[in-house]
């Protein structure tokens, strides 16, 4: 089960001020719920409101399979809460699930840059952050700093693991800068996931968490 | 597992990062196709603030295009993106341009990347005196194939602005 | 998660002289190394308990041969 990794302040944009939140070691039943009940309806409404405006069709939609098989993919968790290979982590703020993420590591999870190839590596299968946090979604969003803690966590496994801070993970297109200029990871290109690939050695962890 | 980071280095970083959307993971791309969030290019440029801006982000690039009398499909071959894109950026403000093809027009052109992308669209501004400066400059521009006088000075005005004053 | 356990393995010679070889060729320490080992029989043994096969892949031929078998 989930041990509490520390309390870190957010910024709230829309206040300016500080915002107190938890990173746990789990995801738990509740940062589930608060997935599928409070950052749900936020993407359902704002599929209403294209529908409304006609930016969205029916035949978009469809093309896009924009179903409920998100559910499909919360049958995952349970499973992945038993396995080894999958640790997992949620930032809780004002009491509602605000970021999520799943890591993978193995012997089979090896980096794949020049310099590290074949070593154990952590990988980033998923970084989540609530949509009222996120500029795709809202005009305002709320919470800042999320996804650099989320990105401190799976340094900060890696390391405990002995891989020397060494992560991988693809990005979404809209977050290719932040990963590769702000962060300071490698690009290694579009790969079979048609997703970008990016990697930080040791060094590059070091320097992220300075 | 220890956390090798202080609250303190969380609340010094955050200030200086830019703000722009960080997720990332094949299941991120999962759940966007199973409708858990919205695919980038279903959510259009519909504010008109980030439209003045990316019709000024492709002026821009039409104007250092045409300086350095490169046709459209020369300057996909140097910078590595499609035709396509490019002919999307100069003529569609609506159409907000994807953060590496920016990337690459910046490499190409020698250009700061930090303004372009605040300029596309691809991070997000506040800055009311960045979007005037934008306006103005897209405002100076004509659609012939040599750039006049003018409009070479007000291209390496804008320019300089962008290298000097925009961080 | 952070509390830790302890547990004293009975290994022969052969055995410890694996685990001391592989942690030294990945640079682990050994209780890293045995961690990374669980992982991957856990994942292997939960697929082959939901019948699924699990297959290596010869890297010239591409010819394939099932892991192990479910009895």
């Amino acid at each position: 089960m989930g041990d509490l990794l520390g309390v870190y302040p957010l910024k709230d944009r829309r206040t300016g001020q500080e915002v107190e939140a938890k990173l746990w070691s789990a995801i738990e039943d509740r940062h589930v719920e608060d997935f599928s009940t409070k950052w749900k309806p936020i993407f359902d409404a704002k599929v209403e409101e294209l529908k409304r405006g006609r930016l969205l069709t029916n035949e978009l939609l469809a093309e896009h399979n924009l179903q409920d098989a998100h559910w499909q993919w919360i049958q995952k968790i349970p499973e992945r809460r038993d396995q080894l290979s999958w640790a997992s982590f949620a930032v809780e703020a004002e009491n509602v699930t605000q970021g999520l993420m799943f890591t993978r590591a193995g012997p089979d999870v090896r980096a794949r840059e020049a310099s590290q190839r074949n070593k154990y590596i952590v990988e980033v299968d998923l970084l989540a952050i609530a949509p009222w946090n996120r500029f795709r979604l809202v005009h305002e969003p709320q919470f800042k700093g999320i996804g650099r803690l989320l990105l401190a966590a799976a340094i900060s496994l890696s390391v405990s693991e002995e891989f020397g801070g060494r992560i991988g993970l693809h990005s979404l297109p809209q977050a290719e800068s932040w990963y590769r200029d702000v962060c300071g990871m490698t690009d290694l290109g579009v790969d079979g996931t048609k997703m970008r690939y990016f990697e930080m050695t040791d060094a590059q962890a070091r320097a992220f968490i300075e | 597992m220890e956390m090798l980071i202080s609250p303190d280095w969380l609340r010094r970083k955050v200030e200086l990062d830019p703000d722009v959307d960080t997720d990332a993971g094949p299941s991120m791309a999962v759940l966007e196709s199973a409708g858990m969030f919205l695919p980038a290019e279903l959510v259009p440029a519909d504010d008109a603030k980030v439209v003045n801006l990316i019709m000024a982000f492709g002026v821009l690039v039409r104007q250092l295009r045409r300086q350095r009398q490169w046709t459209i499909e020369e300057l996909a071959k140097r910078a590595r993106v499609d035709a396509e894109d490019l002919r999307l950026i100069e003529r569609d403000p609506h159409n907000k341009p994807r953060p590496r093809v920016v990337h690459q027009l910046a490499v190409v052109f020698s250009m700061p990347e930090r303004a372009l992308m605040k300029l596309s669209g691809a991070t997000v501004t506040r800055d009311e005196a960045f979007e005037e400066e934008a306006k103005r400059f897209a405002a100076k521009s004509d659609d012939m194939s040599k750039l006049s006088k003018e409009e070479q000075r007000a291209l390496n005005d804008y320019v300089k602005y962008l290298v000097e004053r925009v961080t | 998660m952070i509390e830790k356990r302890t547990m004293t393995l009975n290994l022969s010679a052969h055995e410890m002289d694996v685990i001391e070889r592989l942690a030294e060729e990945k640079g682990l320490s050994k209780t890293a190394l045995v961690r990374q080992a669980l992982r991957l029989y856990q994942s292997i043994s939960t697929r082959l308990d939901n019948g699924e096969k699990v297959f290596v892949e010869h890297p010239a031929t591409k010819e394939k041969a099932e892991l192990m078998v479910l009895s």
